[in-house]
């Protein structure tokens, strides 16, 4: 029987491993799904908030920046009616003490000048911020800067409006900043000709930039500049514009920001507040890390837990794949362990109860298999010892036969050859000693031929036997009278209290003759000690006799019994056949053991005899 | 313990040899004869005090030729030699008034030892 292989689960394949994998899986999915969400959301918000609130400071600039300007282009209409202005289109240097008092205080004034529609300047006097115009080149002679070369387009504006102050987009020249606040010149009377009264300011304030810094925050970003121009300026230096600013996200000066463009509606401007990504996101960040953390918290515990459920509910399933294992082994006893009331639980009673109803069917089966054996040896056993005793039986027949016809015509010739000598004897009392010696031999020799045919004889006719009430040791006593003649042997008799029995006392005489004088032939000329001993106990008699002589090989223990087996020069080996015959004729038996070298027991046993 | 006649039969001549010379060298008359026919015809003819003879003989066995030869004269003593220590034949003779059956090869003490003693018996009486 080739028993099965014990079921090894691969740890990845096992329920311990996958389930905690799974949950981990599901609380990575679903966990970072919230996270994301959370993120986005509050990104959106923080986005929305952060453009409102653009929008507004952007405003705000504008609403500053407005009033700022609006004053200017008032006090340039202001100025621009004054008669001495007017007076200039005619007489260009009539205004001058004029424009000279107004441009005074003023420090962020480029200049004023007066001209007609061409781009010539009538009338242009520098102002106190002229002298940090670098790139102003100050033409003496003339008195008029070189920047009014590119003034052409402010006008553009100004001509559709004649009656009404405007200003202009910002420009640049050099590191400064400008714009242009126009007003119309009304036509003096008589005079045809009218003109614009153009004052120049500088937008290179950084006391301005600081307080509209202050205004937007530290981290914030502000732009005022114009999209005709490209011009663009933090009010403090020139700085270089995205191509496009707008609301939403920009990329400006190697930062992200989140920002607002607001327009104007005095001047031409446009005004951008940006707000840097990361400052407007690091909630965003704060909160994702902070969901991060207690995101990796759930995600342990959840795969902890995990772990925890899975031994729980697989540590049961191993115990049943182990004790199923060892019941396919034959170990049928085995039992699992009981640590629940659930349904896990109710399947290890179920099979506790199974193992054990296999266990008692296997004990019944192995001891009824094992019962069978044995009756099946002992039948056996019995069926050999009948079959033996059925050949030996029959061997015993046929040798019988034989024996019986040998034995009688035998006799016929040594009665006679046994009278001769007889006859010679009693004729010849006188004969020489040889002679008499010759005629002893013969006598002798034809006396064991005469014992020869009565063994086959009494082989050949197994008598029914005329039993009697006896003791073992009067058939002893007699029989040990007809071997005295063995030289040199003495008979030791270990008798306790006569040994009755009930037997015919010839033929078991006949068995203990037998066994004597095996004994005496066995012992040999040195002589020896043969002992006879009789004991008895409730169930049997017996008697044995034991010589000292040369023993018998272990392996002709088995065929001393058998008829014809002889280990003597002499003899045809029927003697202890014969005996072992008779003895089972008196319900006995006769067996032997015997060490070669020291000796052989013959033991002749009989029921004992309940004497009444 | 002088015998008188004795007429020892057996089919084997030898044997009947042999026993007669013995039983003559112990004072008996003997005559061999070598088949129950033989036998039952000398003990006709003559006045055998004892037979000796044995059983298993060809054409007539010792137990018939005892029969014939006691129904002419019952006085006879027969002792029968057998081989055989059983048998129909031996319960036969013994029944049939034969004196012994003795066991062959024959003890001849015990043989003129019966012989005697029916001397003897015969004398006292």
């Amino acid at each position: 029987m080739t028993r099965p292989a014990p079921v090894n689960v691969e740890p990845r394949q096992s329920i311990a491993w996958r389930l905690p994998l799974l949950v981990a899986a599901l609380l990575i999915t679903v966990v970072g799904t919230l996270c994301i969400a959370a993120y986005r959301e509050v990104r959106q918000a923080l986005v929305t908030t952060s453009a409102q609130h653009a929008t507004d400071v952007a405003q705000q600039l504008v609403s500053l920046l407005d009033q700022a300007t609006q004053a200017g282009i008032d006090r340039a209409a202001a100025l621009a009616k004054m008669p001495a202005v007017a007076a200039s289109l005619q007489n260009p240097h009539a205004g001058d003490t004029l424009l000279g008092r107004v441009m005074r205080p003023n420090q962020n004034l480029l200049g004023i000048g007066i001209r007609r529609s061409g781009p010539e300047w009538l009338v242009w006097l520098d102002g106190p911020a002229a002298q940090r115009l670098d790139a102003q080149p100050s033409d003496a002679a003339s008195g008029t800067p070189s920047v009014a070369a590119s003034e052409q387009s402010h006008l553009i504006r100004a001509p559709q409006d004649i009656g009404a102050a405007g200003i202009g987009p910002l420009r640049q020249a050099g590191a400064t900043i400008y714009y242009d606040v126009v007003a119309p010149i009304p036509a003096a009377a008589g005079s045809e000709s009218e003109g614009w009264l153009v004052m120049r300011f500088s937008l290179n304030s950084s006391e301005a930039n600081h307080r509209l810094a202050a205004l937007v925050g530290d981290s914030a970003r502000f732009l005022t500049g114009s999209s005709s121009t490209g011009v663009w300026s933090d009010l403090g230096t020139a700085q270089a514009a995205p191509v496009e600013l707008g609301n939403g996200r920009f990329d400006w000066n190697n930062g992200a920001y989140q920002g607002a463009v607001v327009g104007s509606t005095v001047t031409p401007w446009q005004t951008w507040v940006g707000l840097p990504e990361a400052t407007v996101m690091s909630p965003a960040v704060g909160l994702i890390r902070r969901m991060s953390v207690i995101a990796g918290l759930i995600l342990l515990l959840g795969t902890v837990l995990a772990v925890v459920l899975a031994r729980h509910i697989a540590r049961p399933i191993v115990h049943l794949t182990k004790a199923a294992e060892e019941i396919s082994q034959g170990h049928y006893e085995a039992q699992v362990p009981v640590e629940r009331q659930d349904e896990i639980g109710r399947l290890a009673v179920a099979f506790n109860r199974m193992s054990g109803r296999i266990s008692e069917a296997t004990h019944n089966l192995e001891d009824q298999v094992s019962g069978r054996t044995r009756e099946l040896k002992s039948a056996l056993q019995e069926l050999h010892d009948a079959q033996e005793q059925l050949v030996r039986r029959e061997k015993l027949a046929m040798l019988g036969q034989l024996a019986s016809g040998v034995g009688h015509e035998l006799r016929n010739p040594l009665g006679v050859m046994t009278n001769a000598i007889y006859y010679l004897d009693m004729v010849q009392p006188d004969a020489p000693g040889n002679v008499k010696e010759y005629l002893g031999i013969m006598r002798s020799q034809l006396t064991l031929a005469e014992k020869i045919v009565a063994d086959l004889l009494d082989f050949s006719r197994l008598k029914k036997p005329d039993r009697q009430h006896v003791t073992l040791e009067s058939v002893i006593e007699h029989q040990i009278t007809r071997v005295t003649e063995a030289r040199g042997i003495t008979f030791a008799r270990d008798f306790q209290e006569p040994t009755p029995v009930f037997v015919d006392p010839v033929q078991v005489g006949q068995i203990v003759f037998n066994l004597l004088t095996n004994a005496v032939q066995a012992t040999g000329d040195e002589g020896g000690t043969i002992t006879v001993r009789t004991r008895h106990d409730d169930g049997r008699s017996w008697l044995e006799v034991e010589d000292r002589g040369v023993g018998i090989e272990a392996s002709h223990l088995n065929k001393v019994f058998e008829p014809l087996f002889t280990t003597k020069a002499r003899g045809i080996g029927l003697g202890l056949s014969v005996s072992k015959s008779l003895a089972e004729n008196n319900e006995g038996s006769l067996d032997v053991r015997s060490r070669q070298g020291h000796g052989a027991t013959f033991t002749l046993t009989f029921p004992t005899e309940r004497s009444a | 313990m002088t015998g008188g006649r004795l007429l020892v039969v057996d089919d084997d001549k030898q044997n009947v040899r042999v026993l007669c010379d013995i039983f003559t060298m112990r004072g008996w008359n003997t005559t061999g004869a070598y088949s129950g026919i033989e036998a039952v015809a000398a003990a006709q003819s003559g006045d055998f005090a004892a037979v000796l003879m044995d059983i298993k003989m060809p054409a007539m066995n010792g137990v018939e030729a005892m029969r014939a030869i006691r129904s002419r004269k019952p006085a006879t003593r027969v002792i029968l030699m057998t081989a055989y220590s059983a048998g129909e034949l031996v319960a036969q003779a013994i029944e049939e008034g034969a004196m012994r059956v003795v066991p062959k090869p024959v003890a001849i003490p015990d043989v003129l030892g019966l012989l005697n003693n029916a001397d003897d018996k015969l004398e006292s009486n």
